[in-house]
């Protein structure tokens, strides 16, 4: 017995139904049908809060207008059930498209936003539409609402006792769930958490910014449209009161108070909002706005997790325990089948001159006044590590930029494989094989060493989310892949040990390392080093030099920026000297140490 | 043991469930069990709080004249925050602790599904305030109420503006919430239909409380009549900055807005100013009428209003229909209620088949430069069904 | 006709302004939109319901100074309860991440309306103002005495606003941190004092905002500061966040289209109307007609 049901708290998905199982006792032990209308509020609103911390959670962009999906599920049944005569049953799929639109056409505008802004944009919207069923007297019933729906079927029998819409709204509760969990678990959740936390590293490792957030938003709106059909049902009319902004207050207060992120904590926090709000009933009702509110702000301030913190670093579907630690059979990860996973082009041999992966022409670039990078050229070649050196402010970081994208230059233009960079967007760059690390090590402060060194392989995965929803074989297939690759990778630079454990408790060299490891994820042909070896001593520092020196040997190029001499001449193949935005010379590191005007400009003024 | 969350909290909120669970009978078989539903918090919070005084005065004097064929009416009310499912729930929890009658639900949008579920428990519902059309319609059995419809009050005033004010002209707006917008379209229609010409119909904006854009838009239209549908925040607002503006027409209103406020907020631009009313304190009125006025004002310092009238005279209709069915057996209750007739606080009140008054006594008050509240016509007001 | 129209428009538009100053310098500041200051409107709005009777008895006959000390002791309390929410909402949790401010502070407005709602009124109040309020025609439209002491109001306030952070030493300080929070601190300026003098600024500001608006229209009620709030950031984000003459010009602007709008549309959809500006502003031009340096793109 105790396995059995340490196998089902194993399995996420068997969890998950395995609740879903005593939730569905429910009707059969208890007979008052006042009590099965909460239960029925209950799943309603765990629904809804699901729904939204898919949005404020995972994709952390808050949405305080998130109950306009919520009236446009209930009025899609209202107006065609009392107008048309259509069925419930028919209605949730409509429902679904109008919310998946409605998705997109608020969300490509608000998206694009900061925060607080899209905060307010939803919150407009969300009056918007509001005001709108209000309004449209013929349409809507306006005020009044709509209430001549037809009461829906099931094979025969009227839906009309809370009891019999309990069953449904159990089911769809349960795939919600399901649809939920495989998300958060799949590297569509690994990218939501990267767009929330750090949208620069998000970007770095290839994932496309909007386009998950906006795919957040329709997940959430889509739970929203089709829970608000069922709804609607149940309470036989729909009215604009019921979509007011304060509920979408309410809805957001349960995904905090819960938990942001978690998905046990939207469930609880969505079962507590109307246990509360319904043990209030009576008893103090006026004060129900005055103790979610103080609620709310005693979560924000103390526990910000919420009641149900979100997991950080869920282990493998189907893994249990640790590989054994130590080094792997072949010390070091092989090269990957001999080809290169993102384009299929063998990696080069090594001696041959090869025409050269990386090349930056004459790229030039002013920020207000200054000139911070003034017609640069270089080059780098498979296999290859040229490393840039130069004051501060010679514009190193800048250029580095420039290559990854996060800046656009003026003139020049930058190839990548003979494909062109140049205006590129980020995320696209890492496509090509691109990869990057920061001046201060950009890790995901809420997923294990292990989950971040996965989100790095984000290109590596094939698109598509209807396929992770459904969980294929092919996709189980895939994340296992990339987890037991992140494994061996982490193997590889001795991080096995701290593989669960969350960045910050890491030390700075291991953090540093575990950046250049989900580099590695991503099957890159250049990575780029921001000041690699700052903060670090000098042990450290030879073990990160060896590190790159293994890399180069897996057919990566680097290109690579530090003050550390000590590493520059321990790796590079090339140096480049750069002062002022310009290049002073470039060759061999001890050739380019004598150039005058590199001396100069180290010691000059 | 984080690995257990989902399943442990599960069990958590099933546990608490039974605590629901009222499905006994409340209190002792002696009593009369009355469940009044009422939005008692939220943006209607006035009038619930008003409407359940009224009730339990009503209650008060019941009990004190032999209570329900002998039995002790007891209250047990329901806070609906103006809210559908809010009021879904406590039409549900009513129904499960077997509650001999209810009234309710004053938002018509609360009663439609409370009153299906009432009537699938086969529970009474006597109605206090929903005024709105789609009551009626359903032709449901366990239904009266006490108010007129919305459609009511818009026919009487077009009919008196037509005829006693000879207005030809009028603008009509409603505050976009529930009853305004009917109200203001049969205004529309029967104003149509007596020879006038409505030169604009259209809701304020309910978020407002600067009408002079719309107001602007009034005076260049130069109206006979202003006709406004809605409650007292508003109507004052409106007549206020109408008179402010230079806006000549005369201002007609509804019973919804009678009270304090609406002088208060208007000031002297109430002045000659006209709303439909029921004729409440006025001499001639009946000895529950008088009940209801002086002890709304001893009792709870308020001055009783139409709204509060037909609360009042909702549990009254409770206590005639136990006696017209010699029981108090819900069922038996619904048999008869629609049959009874009696003198309330808002007049002779009987009820047509589909649970409609079938007579509401109206007048039309007239504002004084004194700022009272002046009777200037009555009418008793005979519906026809359907 | 149409001179009525723009005059209507300008006098709405001074409400919005006035709560668009507080907006506009809270986010000028430290980038945050604090929603709390709505319920401070509302707050200041109802503190003069108590203090205007209260000042007109004690100084009969002068109903002016009553009105106007009734106007300072709301203002200068709910400044007070501005540093309150600073201390509350913001202080300890002024490294977190934006959501957990933004929700905080809409915790707050909620709680501070739901105090008002249950301790003080649930319903709409009559306001009755210590002066009289004649109705006086300007350039052949109308308007009352109290919509000029608002619209004065509104743009002296942000006159004394702009002069206090362009001349005072205080407001240097203002303006740096509002730059370079990090060169600020280098340079001796305390950051948390500052920040929590805006948001006293910010508060009284809406405080007297509620105060004129109540008394101008004649009615208070707990949900007051909701819409006007909304609207009021509107003008703020079409003025320019973080410009204090934006404020002004967005105030009036979207007054003006209000205004405009009930001729093309029932007025039953203005608000929607001021909602579309927001998100055309936003989603367009999001650094407002006269701009500014702190425009945020994602």
């Amino acid at each position: 017995m105790g396995r059995a049901v340490a196998r089902i708290a194993a399995n996420p998905a068997a969890r998950i139904l395995s609740a879903i199982a005593l939730l569905l006792i429910v009707p059969f032990v208890v007979s008052s049908s006042y009590v099965l209308d909460i239960a029925d509020d209950m799943i309603i609103w765990a629904i809804l809060t699901l729904g939204l911390n898919v949005v404020v959670g995972f994709a952390g962009l808050l949405d305080l207008g998130y109950i306009a999906f919520f009236a446009i599920g209930g009025y899609t049944f209202g107006v065609l059930g009392s107008k048309l005569g259509v069925s419930m049953w028919l209605s949730i799929p409509v429902s679904a498209v109008l919310v998946l639109v409605a998705a997109v056409i608020i969300g490509i505008p608000t998206l694009r936003l900061k925060s607080d802004y899209l905060a307010i944009m939803t919150l407009g919207f969300g009056e918007i539409i509001y005001l709108t069923v209000n309004n449209l007297n013929g349409l809507t019933g306006g005020p009044n609402g709509l209430y001549n729906m037809p009461v829906p079927r099931f094979f025969g029998i009227s839906l009309q006792e809370p009891g019999q819409f309990y069953w449904f709204l159990a089911i769809l509760l349960a795939l919600a769930l399901l649809a939920t969990s495989r998300l958060r678990r799949s590297h569509i959740g690994r990218a939501w958490l990267a767009v929330r936390h750090d949208e620069l590293a998000a970007r770095a490792t290839g994932v496309n910014v909007v386009r998950l957030k906006l795919l957040a938003y329709m997940v959430g709106a889509l739970w929203a449209g089709v829970v608000g059909v069922l709804f609607a049902a149940k309470q036989t009319i729909v009215s604009p009161t019921s979509f007011q902004f304060s509920q979408s207050f309410y809805v957001l207060s349960s995904v905090i108070i819960g938990g942001m992120g978690s998905i046990p904590g939207a469930i609880v926090g969505g079962f507590i909002f109307i246990l509360i709000s319904e043990s209030l009933q009576g008893v103090a009702q006026s004060y129900s706005s005055i103790v979610f509110s103080v609620a709310l702000l005693a979560v924000i301030l103390m526990r910000p997790k919420g009641i149900v913190p979100a997991r950080v670093g869920a282990r493998a579907v189907g893994r249990v325990q640790h590989a054994p630690p130590g080094p792997r059979p072949s010390g070091l990860l092989q090269p990957l089948s001999g080809a290169d996973a993102v384009t299929g082009a063998a990696p080069p041999s090594g001696g041959a001159p090869t025409a050269p992966l990386l090349s930056v022409s004459g790229v030039s670039v002013r920020f207000g006044g200054v000139q911070a990078v003034r017609d640069v050229s270089i080059s780098v070649h498979p296999a290859q590590i040229l490393s840039v050196i130069g004051p501060n402010g010679a514009g190193k970081t800048t250029l580095l930029n420039i290559i990854s994208g996060f800046v656009r230059p003026d003139r020049g233009s930058v190839y990548l494989a003979g494909r062109e960079l140049t205006h590129m967007r980020v995320d696209l760059r890492a496509k090509l094989g691109l990869a990057r690390t920061f001046q201060t090590p950009r890790l995901l402060p809420t997923l294990s060493v292990v989950d971040n060194v996965m989100q790095g392989g984000h290109v590596t995965f094939s698109p598509g989310i209807l396929s992770v929803v459904v969980g294929t074989t092919r996709r189980r297939r895939e994340e296992r892949q990339a987890r037991e690759q992140a494994e061996e990778l982490l193997d590889a630079l001795e991080l096995s040990h701290v593989a669960d454990s969350i960045p910050t408790e890491l030390s700075y060299g291991d953090q540093r390392r575990c950046e250049i490891a989900r580099c590695l994820a991503l099957h890159p042909r250049i990575i780029l080093l921001d000041e690699p070896a700052a903060g670090m001593n000098a042990p450290e520092t030879e073990a990160l030099g060896r590190l790159l020196l293994r890399v180069r040997e897996l057919g990566i190029a680097l290109l690579l920026i530090d003050h550390d001499m000590s590493l520059v001449r321990a790796v590079s193949d090339r140096v480049t000297a750069m002062d002022r935005g310009a290049t002073v010379t470039s060759g061999k590191m001890e050739e380019v140490l004598r150039h005058p005007d590199v001396v100069q400009s180290y010691l000059g003024a | 043991m984080k690995r257990f969350s989902i399943s442990v909290f599960l069990l958590f909120a099933l546990a608490a469930l039974p605590l629901f669970a009222n499905g006994q009978k409340e209190s002792s078989s002696n009593d009369f069990v009355l469940g009044i539903g009422l939005p008692l918090t939220g943006s209607n919070a006035t009038y619930g709080v008003a409407s359940l005084d009224a009730e339990k005065l009503a209650v008060s004097y019941v009990n004190a004249h032999g209570g329900v064929l002998g039995h002790p009416i007891k209250v047990v009310t329901w806070d609906t925050k103006a809210d559908p499912a809010t009021g879904v729930a406590g039409a549900q929890n009513f129904a499960s602790r077997h509650v001999n009658a209810v009234v309710g639900f004053f938002n018509s949008d609360v009663t439609v599904p409370a009153i299906r579920i009432l009537k699938n428990a086969g529970i009474p519902l006597f109605g206090d305030n929903p005024s709105t059309p789609q009551l009626a319609g359903m032709h449901l059995t366990n239904f009266i109420r006490i108010t007129g419809d919305d459609a009511l009050e818009g026919v009487i005033q077009a009919q008196y503006a037509i005829q006693k004010l000879h207005a030809k002209t009028a603008v009509a707006l409603n505050d976009q919430e529930t009853f305004g917008e009917a109200f203001a379209q049969a205004f529309v229609n029967e104003f149509k239909k007596e020879g006038g010409t409505v030169l604009d119909y259209e809701g304020i904006d309910p978020t407002a409380n600067d009408y002079s854009a719309i107001l602007s838009k009034i005076k260049s239209l130069n109206p006979d009549l202003l006709e406004f549908s809605g409650f007292y925040q508003p109507a004052g607002l409106l007549v206020k900055q109408a008179r402010q503006m230079g806006v000549k027409a005369t201002f007609i209103t509804d019973s919804a807005v009678y009270g304090d406020k609406y002088l208060g907020i208007a000031g002297d631009a109430a002045v000659g100013s006209y709303m439909t009313n029921l004729p409440l304190g006025s001499s001639g009125s009946s000895t529950m009428e008088q009940y209801l006025a002086s002890n709304m004002m001893s009792k709870y310092n308020i001055k009783a209003d139409p709204i509060d009238a037909n609360a009042f005279d909702a549990v009254l209709a409770v206590w005639y229909a136990a006696q017209k069915a010699g029981s108090i057996a819900p069922a038996d209750l619904i048999k008869v209620m629609h049959s009874i007739s009696f003198d309330g606080a808002t007049g002779q009140v009987s009820f047509l088949p589909d649970g409609d008054r079938a007579q509401v006594d109206y007048s039309i008050d007239e504002v004084t430069p004194q700022l009272k509240y002046k009777a200037v016509e009555t009418f008793k007001e005979v519906l026809t069904a359907g | 006709m149409f001179l009525q129209e723009i005059i209507n428009g300008i006098v709405v538009g001074a409400s919005y302004t006035l709560i668009a100053l507080g907006f506009t310098l809270v986010y000028g500041l430290i980038r945050l939109i604090n929603f709390a200051q709505i319920s401070l409107y509302t707050l200041g709005a109802y503190l003069a319901l108590f203090f205007s009777p209260l000042f007109a008895s004690l100084l009969p006959g002068h109903g002016w100074i009553a009105f106007g000390l009734s106007i300072l002791t709301s203002g200068l309390l709910t400044g007070a309860a501005g540093v309150a929410v600073a201390g509350v909402a913001w202080w300890p949790i002024r490294r977190a991440p934006t959501i957990s401010m933004l929700v905080s502070s809409l915790a707050i407005l909620i709680l501070i309306e739901s105090l008002i709602e249950v301790f003080i009124s649930p319903v709409p109040e009559v306001v009755k103002p210590p002066v009289s309020d004649r109705n006086l025609t300007i350039l052949g439209s109308h308007v009352s005495t109290l919509q000029i002491v608002m619209f004065g109001g509104g743009l002296a306030l942000t006159l004394v606003l702009y002069l206090f952070i362009r001349t005072t030493r205080f407001g240097r300080a203002i303006r740096s941190v509002a730059s370079n929070p990090n060169s600020a601190a280098v340079l001796g300026v305390n950051i948390g004092a500052t920040v929590f003098a805006v948001f006293a600024i910010a508060a009284m500001l809406a405080g007297v905002s509620g105060v004129l608006v109540s008394n101008t229209y004649g009615v208070a009620s707990f949900t007051m500061g909701e819409i006007v709030g909304l609207k009021g950031f509107t003008a703020a984000v079409l003025g320019g966040m973080g410009n204090i003459w934006g404020a002004v010009v967005g105030g009036f602007t979207l007054g003006i289209l209000e205004s405009i709008s009930t001729f093309l549309l029932p007025s039953q959809w203005t608000a929607v109307v001021a909602f579309a500006v927001l998100i055309l502003v936003l989603a367009f031009r999001p650094t407002g007609i006269l701009g500014t340096r702190l425009a945020d793109r994602a």
